[in-house]
């Protein structure tokens, strides 16, 4: 029989270290066996019960000092297991991508991210003139490096220890701000139980790591720094006059004049009329019969149907697309910290940068549906 | 471990010397840090707590490979080294040899500063 304190340290020990239920079987063997051969010793060499005891778990250490130990080991373990870079395709990101989308919590937001991953090559690329940050070049640098492929295979790791490898495999700093450590956020004995891709782009483990425990990360002076969720939220401002124009003050306009010719020409006179009636008064209408008629022949827009029909939108329809297609539980209005206002023709929100490069993302999906739509427009009569 | 004094130099050695009392055949834990400790002269007592983890470790980096009996009734962990843990042992005793040598030269004129007689 084994004595109360010592199961009492290998419960704690074993907890600490959140084995799998066979090591920790073993485990407990193991060093259960030790200290019964060396109380038995000590019991033999003449010593009372009771010192025999105390000898035999002083010999273990204390809980923390013991599992301290075995930490490490496992570190050094999974350290040699970790991640290796691997180079691929943007395609292959974005399949990939979509891949772990599938196990994202907000599983409304992120194929949204991988649609858009799959139709802006390279990604980095997609941030754009809209950007509100001065964009330097280190951190761009740090977002490309961040878009590089790796291989993870993480169990049983400490979240700090995986964060940092994630950094050290595709070279860039990864800073956990003093708030979060403050806060007790990553713990030593937090640990990530399994991760395992054979490739996937770092920003994707971070956020994978980040997400599920309220944290986040952001990228300023070509560092990664570790945030709690809210922190992350940086200011941006979208000059969005372009795509909230309504078609009726667009008159002026070739491509939409193209659009008044020719919609009566398609035959279809309830979905043709209702493309140029955003501006009497049928808002309704037109945006339900508007949106099948220009997804035809649309491929870039066809992901997100009506929401690629550039024509008929207010800002603050714009808005309300944005906060009802990307991530949607982020913002105020559902709980979440981002907000999103409309100012003038301008779009003014405060966002995760992780939320900010969606957006953008999704605005130039919007302008090149339009693009398409327009070019399509005014090739249309001609051809007919 | 015992000392105190001596104690860093011990950790950058526990590894040879735990491998090298496995190269005497395969042990148990409390098998091996009794042998440890005879072999020493009782000078180095590798605590429980300390040696189970570096065991584990040198399984993971394949020194050494363990196997359980449950022969005896009892179920028991058994360690030996691997041909590579040989190899890096013997590698290792090498080097130490030499550094030994190194600093047995250089100490011997702080212990013994007066030449020797012709």
């Amino acid at each position: 029989m084994t004595e109360p304190d010592f199961e009492e340290l290998l419960r704690v020990v074993t907890q600490r270290l959140r084995l799998k239920e066979k090591e920790r079987r073993e485990l407990l063997d193991e060093l259960r066996d030790h200290y019964e051969a060396r109380k038995d010793a000590l019991l033999a060499e003449g010593l009372s019960p009771e010192d025999a005891v105390r000898i035999a778990l002083s010999d273990f250490g204390d809980a923390v000092e013991l599992s301290g130990n075995f930490n490490q080991v496992t570190r050094l373990q999974h350290r040699r297991l970790l991640m290796r870079i691997t180079t691929g395709t943007t395609i292959a990101a974005a399949a990939l991508l979509l891949a772990v989308a599938a196990f994202l919590p907000q599983s409304h937001n992120a194929p949204l991210t991988a649609i858009v991953q799959a139709q802006t090559t390279p990604p980095v690329a997609a941030k754009s003139a809209d950007a509100s940050d001065p964009g330097t070049d280190g951190n761009a640098e740090v977002e490309r490096r961040l878009e590089r492929l790796i291989e993870v295979r993480l169990e049983n790791v400490p979240l700090q220890d995986a964060v940092k490898y994630v950094g050290a495999t595709v070279e860039v700093d990864i800073l956990v701000s003093k708030s979060v450590i403050d806060n007790g956020w990553i713990p030593d004995e937090d640990v990530v139980l399994k991760l395992e891709y054979r490739e996937i782009p770092a920003r994707a483990v971070l956020e994978l790591l980040l997400e599920e425990r309220d944290l986040s990360f952001t990228i300023r002076d070509g560092v990664v720094r570790i945030v709690g969720a809210g922190q992350s939220n940086e200011l941006a401002v979208y000059p969005v006059q372009d795509l909230a124009l309504r078609v009726d003050a667009q008159h002026q306009d070739g491509g939409v004049a193209a659009l008044r010719d020719r919609a009566p020409k398609q035959g279809n006179l309830r979905g043709g009329s209702a493309g140029t009636m955003a501006g009497s008064g049928m808002a309704g209408a037109s945006g339900m019969a508007g949106a099948p008629g220009m997804g035809t022949g649309s491929a870039p827009g066809a992901s997100l149907a009506g929401t690629a029909n550039p024509l008929p939108l207010s800002t603050h329809s714009l808005a309300e697309l944005i906060t009802q297609t990307v991530a949607s539980e982020t913002w105020s209005t559902n709980g979440g910290s981002g907000t999103i206002m409309e100012y003038n023709g301008l779009l003014v929100v405060n966002q995760q940068p992780k939320v900010q490069a969606q957006i953008r993302k999704l605005l130039q999906m919007l302008r090149a549906a339009k693009a398409v739509e327009l070019q399509k427009l005014q090739g249309g009569p001609s051809s007919a | 471990m015992k000392s105190s004094s001596n104690s860093d130099w011990m950790k950058g050695s526990l590894d040879l010397m735990v491998l090298s009392v496995l190269a005497g055949g395969s042990k148990y834990g409390y098998l091996l840090q009794q042998e440890l400790q005879q072999a020493s002269g009782g000078l180095v007592e590798l605590q429980a707590g300390t040696m189970y983890p570096l065991l584990h470790r040198l399984e993971s980096e394949e020194w050494i490979r363990s196997r359980w009996d449950e022969t005896t009734g009892r179920r028991r962990k058994w360690y030996e080294l691997t041909d590579a843990g040989r190899n890096r042992l013997t590698q290792q005793a090498r080097e130490w040899q030499s550094y030994a040598d190194c600093i047995r030269a250089l100490l011997a004129r702080v212990i013994d500063p007066v030449p020797r007689p012709a």
